[in-house]
């Protein structure tokens, strides 16, 4: 489906166009939605690539909840977040 | 917690990988589907080789061997949880399970009868008495709970009690408890539907003679027999000649007082055979299910003279979960007989206190006493009590009418009248 016309239904775009969707809760949990894959992954830093774009999130004692294909939880304390 | 009681249930892993294409591998485990939770990275070895810490379902765990193999990887693993794990721990242990279940089926199969009966707020009717009775004609220990009708048995057992003013019956774990009230005694009134006299129920002196309704036929200071009418039911209806036209019929009814003398005697004899216990005794165990008692072991007993002496402690499990089981502990006690003669102090102690009770007695039935002329003898070996003791109580108890037999004195007694 066409991103106008997505946006003209006002459908969500994370179910038609795949959006990933990043919920942060506070400073101790991050949920990715829709993502493509996990780039690298340590206890100081994840990179993680969205949809059409890379996603680094940095803290301390990053741990992954759970993750499935398309989503996951990120606990932890969270320092930075950056999209490239 | 629903999630991690489903996750015990199917079981599963906390996994260590390490490997240089870790990342790829947990990568295509998710690719496929597999449930992966927990994920930590842990340092990495020396060879800055990433480890990675993980919790994966069991059904998943079989399955990654093909990716662990793609990817180089090797996995360990750490922790395992899941009733699977615990079974097989114990897997040696089926008996230990297969007893714990039959003893658990055992006491919940006991739990479905009657083991215990109480009694409770009896007065007149002993406690023994009563669960006795109960025991032998209604509820029997090891009935099933669902067959005995609570409402059905207070009411049995209120026709069959007639001072049972109120009457309760529950069931609480496996016992029934029965709770008495009894009537409060009063006088009973007879009901003034069938003529009668009021007769004297003993010899006595009249003392006082109230009546209410009838003709009194005896007065005060007059000398009765037992049978003697003193109040009769019998109206003569005269003419005004004085000669006797009819008789009706009343239901007497009075007081009658009278003065009785009771001739008390007892005896006993000075001497008698004392029970000393010498403290030796013997304890055995033994237990009881239902009514039949098992004794592993009964000392040998080789006292001349002993006592008995068994306490039963029923099994139960809370306060009121009875089990058809107790445990029995027996005291075998020792004692020496002694012949033991009483001092004259203490052979008219013990005269007095059976005097006592004996007048304790007749009080308890409404009787005062008056006089009390009794004396205590002893002559060599035994020990007399007697004499008299006068009373005051009522003495008249009513007697039905024979209504054909008066009339036919009525007619005999008007024919001679009229023979005059």
């Amino acid at each position: 489906m066409s991103k106008n016309l997505a946006y003209g239904l006002s459908m969500p775009l994370d179910v038609t166009k795949g959006n990933t969707i990043i919920t942060i809760h506070s400073r101790r949990k991050v949920i990715i939605d829709n993502y493509k894959s996990i780039i690298s992954y340590d206890n100081n830093q994840i990179i993680i690539r969205g949809n059409d774009f890379i996603v680094k999130i940095t803290g301390e004692n990053l741990s992954i909840k759970y993750f499935t294909n398309c989503d996951m939880q990120i606990t932890g304390k969270v320092n930075n977040i950056n999209w490239s | 917690m629903i999630i991690s009681l489903y996750l015990n249930f199917i079981g599963y892993v906390r996994v260590i990988v390490s490997g240089c294409n870790a990342g790829r591998f947990i990568t295509l485990c998710t690719n496929k589907d597999f449930y992966i939770w927990n994920l930590t990275a842990c340092e990495c070895t020396d060879q800055g080789i990433p480890v990675y810490e993980f919790n994966i379902a069991v059904r998943d765990f079989f399955r990654i061997k093909s990716l662990l193999v793609k990817t180089g990887t090797r996995v360990h693993i750490k922790e395992r949880h899941g009733i699977r794990f615990i079974i097989y721990r114990y897997r040696h242990r089926k008996c230990f399970l297969l007893g714990a279940i039959m003893a658990w089926t055992l006491i919940y199969l006991s739990t479905l009868f009657i083991w215990d009966i109480n009694v409770s707020g009896e007065s007149a009717y002993t406690n023994s008495q009563l669960i006795k009775e109960i025991k032998e004609n209604y509820v029997t220990a090891g009935t099933l709970k669902k067959n005995v009708d609570c409402a059905e048995l207070e009411k049995t057992l209120r026709n069959e009690y007639d001072k049972i003013a109120w009457i309760s019956c529950d069931i609480t774990g496996t016992q029934l408890n029965i709770v008495f009230t009894e009537t409060v005694e009063t006088d009973k009134i007879e009901q003034p539907d069938e003529p009668c006299d009021i007769i004297a129920a003993k010899d006595a002196v009249i003392y006082e003679i109230v009546t209410r309704s009838g003709t009194p036929v005896v007065h005060a200071k007059q000398e009765v027999k037992k049978g003697d009418v003193l109040i009769s039911g019998t109206i003569e209806i005269l003419s005004d000649y004085d000669e006797l036209m009819d008789l009706s019929f009343v239901y007497a009814d009075g007081d009658v007082y009278g003065i009785v003398e009771y001739e008390y005697y007892d005896e006993f004899n000075m001497t008698t055979n004392e029970k000393i216990y010498t403290g030796e005794k013997k304890k055995y165990y033994s237990i009881s299910v239902m009514d039949n008692i098992f004794t592993p072991y009964k000392p040998g007993i080789s006292y001349e003279n002993y006592d008995i002496v068994t306490e039963q402690n029923k099994l139960k499990l809370g306060r009121t979960f009875y089990l058809p089981i107790s445990v029995n502990k027996s005291s075998i006690n020792e004692y020496t007989v002694n012949l033991v003669t009483y001092t004259e102090e203490e052979a008219y102690e013990k005269a007095e206190k059976r005097l006592t009770q004996y007048l304790t007695n007749l009080k308890e039935k409404k009787v005062e006493i008056l006089e009390n002329n009794v004396t205590i003898n002893i002559d060599g070996d035994v020990c007399t009590v007697s004499g008299t003791i006068t009373a005051l109580e009522p003495v008249g108890v009513p007697s039905e009418i024979n209504i054909e037999e008066k009339k036919a004195e009525y007619i005999d007694k008007t024919s001679e009248n009229n023979a005059d």
